[in-house]
């Protein structure tokens, strides 16, 4: 049911109606109140050095948006990065970069405008933390998707990318291929 | 799109067309502030989105864009009956960005911007600027400003140790071209050395008030503090109301953000800010009220009506007239691309969202700063981008004096 929920947040236009069964969802969750950042052990950086090293060393972006205090981004730092799968692929595949969604610091888009982290934010429509945009070499971006994330969600998404999937679907066909 | 769906658009649509017929404000034709170029782009931020102002018969809008390459900070004026701005660099030769204004008299104005990390603060109008002075030597940003009967002050985020910590103060501006000189800048929060980000001001006739995102609780936090005597600030209380609830859907709390502050009267304050409380299409706007010149603020008001919660708002910008009508001017993108939306009230409720004419269509009108004259005439100005990515045009216009009392 969670994956089927984290669909309907990759469309354009968050409804009213998905919200709600977001919400919903979240609340059947179990409670704990911790911070959120980007998770431990994770080579996490800046926007700026993240798409400089991208270009250069020609691999995709893995853009996590955050924001303080944001409970779901600490659920899915606890369960899904604590996964060994991962800590072993995403370093080595993607740069890592981390948003802060409310953040005044300051980055340079491809284009060269400089905007703060809060304004990519409002650019990129970031409604719900955290979220997960992936972005190709050159900075464009391959697709989205926000809320809670498991380890398996993560390596579905990086076969979609890493397997050039996205070339030729979008990730709902994929993801809805892959689960039948 | 569903059946409800469509039923809930056609019924918003008709209420839309309604509330126009009751919009209090005829806007004349817009005018262009800085033009459209490849490669360069403007920003209309500032902390309290303090960008445009009145003094006297002249409007001041300031921004940030790249012309020369580097972000520097720029000011037009329009004055008298002319229909053009006028425009000229504020900034010197750092990286400058956020650039804030607010009026005095007789169309001088006084201007404050974060430039190579450090807040800096001016004085000037259509003739020329004067000196430019900097906030002291440690890293500061955000800068805000306001005017009332207790003078000019500014506050801004300033380096506090490992933290950026809000600080406030009071500014003279000089006279015949001499620098403006400010006060020895008032911590907010002595006590407690926590990140602080994007102040508020607004100057009452016994306090000034100052309002901040604070993240002592291990979220953001809109909080808000007065001072009466320029030395110190009243206990900070919390602005926002946080529902009782921490879990991992909440995590400590939902987030609140940029803040903005305007005077209502002589003790009386509006503040708006935008706020993930509901979690339904991210950030709403809510407003507040504080009745005993900022040591506390009453109930939260939404802003945004039913079917504008379900889209995201940004740049939520406050003004209040000469009648004490609030209005709060945002965008978000409910009609499929960024338009411009407004919002207002006296004492009961936000009325229905409405949009504003000439700042919606296909092409992306955001980031919208708005002021009134002392007649009630409304001034508004934007960014306008054909596509997302492009160049941007800063875009101004004015209604001349609200029609009725709502």
């Amino acid at each position: 049911m969670a994956l089927v929920i984290k669909i309907v947040i990759c469309v354009d236009t968050m409804k009213k109606s998905a919200s709600r069964l977001v919400l919903l969802a979240g609340l059947m969750l179990a409670s704990h109140a911790v911070l959120a950042d980007p998770p431990a052990g994770y080579p996490f950086v800046g926007y700026d050095d993240g798409l400089a090293r991208a270009r250069q060393e020609g691999r995709p972006v893995l853009v996590y948006f955050g924001r303080y205090g944001c409970g779901w981004c600490d659920k899915t730092n606890r369960e899904a990065f604590s996964d060994p799968r991962l800590r072993e692929l995403y370093p080595r595949r993607y740069v890592l970069v981390y948003v802060d969604a409310e953040s005044g610091k300051r980055l340079t888009l491809p284009g060269g405008e400089r905007i703060t982290e809060r304004e990519l934010g409002a650019r990129l429509k970031v409604l719900a933390t955290p979220m997960f945009a992936y972005l190709a070499p050159d900075g464009r971006e391959i697709f989205r998707i926000a809320g809670i994330q498991s380890a398996q969600d993560f390596l579905l998404y990086d076969r979609f990318v890493s397997e050039g999937f996205y070339k030729k679907e979008s990730i709902r066909e994929f993801l809805g291929r892959e689960l039948r | 799109m569903s059946c409800v769906n469509r039923f809930a658009v056609l019924l918003f649509a008709f209420a839309g067309v309604a509330a126009a017929d009751t919009a209090p404000w005829q806007f004349g034709t817009p005018v262009t502030v800085a033009d459209a170029r490849p490669g360069v782009f403007h920003h209309l931020e500032s902390a309290g989105r303090r960008s445009i102002a009145v003094s006297g018969d002249a409007v001041a809008v300031v921004w940030e864009d790249n012309r020369d390459g580097t972000p520097r900070a720029y000011v037009a004026f329009r004055t008298g009956a002319a229909s053009d701005f006028q425009g000229m660099r504020l900034s010197g030769e750092g990286e400058a960005y956020e650039p804030a204004v607010t009026g005095l008299e007789n169309g001088r104005f006084v201007f404050g911007w974060e430039e190579a990390g450090q807040a800096w603060v001016r004085s000037g109008g259509p003739l020329g600027l004067d000196p430019p002075v900097r906030l002291g030597r440690e890293a500061g940003a955000q800068v805000t400003l306001a005017r009332g009967e207790r003078g000019v002050y500014v506050a801004w985020a300033k380096q506090t140790g490992k933290v950026m910590a809000i600080h406030v103060a009071r500014l003279t501006p000089g006279r015949d071209g001499a620098p403006i000189t400010f006060s020895r800048p008032v911590i907010v929060t002595p006590q407690l050395q926590v990140e602080q980000l994007y102040p508020a001001l607004a100057v009452l006739k016994s306090a000034t008030v100052v309002a901040w995102e604070d993240r002592r609780h291990g979220h953001t936090v809109i909080y808000a503090a007065q001072s009466r005597d320029d030395r110190r600030f009243s206990a900070a209380r919390r602005v926002n109301e946080q529902l009782p609830r921490r879990s991992t859907t909440f995590g400590r709390g939902t987030g609140a953000a940029r803040v903005v502050l305007a005077r209502l009267g002589a003790e009386r304050a509006a503040a708006v800010w935008l706020d993930k409380r509901d979690f339904e299409g991210g950030y709403d706007i809510y407003a507040a009220v504080t009745t005993d010149a900022g040591r506390l603020f009453g109930k939260n008001l939404p802003v945004v009506d039913d079917f504008g919660r379900s889209f995201g708002q940004w740049h939520a910008a406050l003004a209040v007239d000469s009648q004490g009508r609030q209005v709060c001017v945002w965008d978000d993108d409910r009609d499929g691309s960024p338009d411009l939306w407004f919002s207002w009230r006296s004492d009961g409720p936000w009325t229905e969202n409405l949009g504003v004419p000439g700042a919606s269509g296909p092409e992306l009108e955001t980031s919208p700063v708005l002021a009134f004259d002392d007649q009630g005439g409304l001034h508004l100005a934007w960014i306008e981008q054909v596509a997302a990515g492009g160049p941007t045009r800063l875009r101004y216009r004015h209604a001349p004096v609200a029609q009725t009392r709502p």
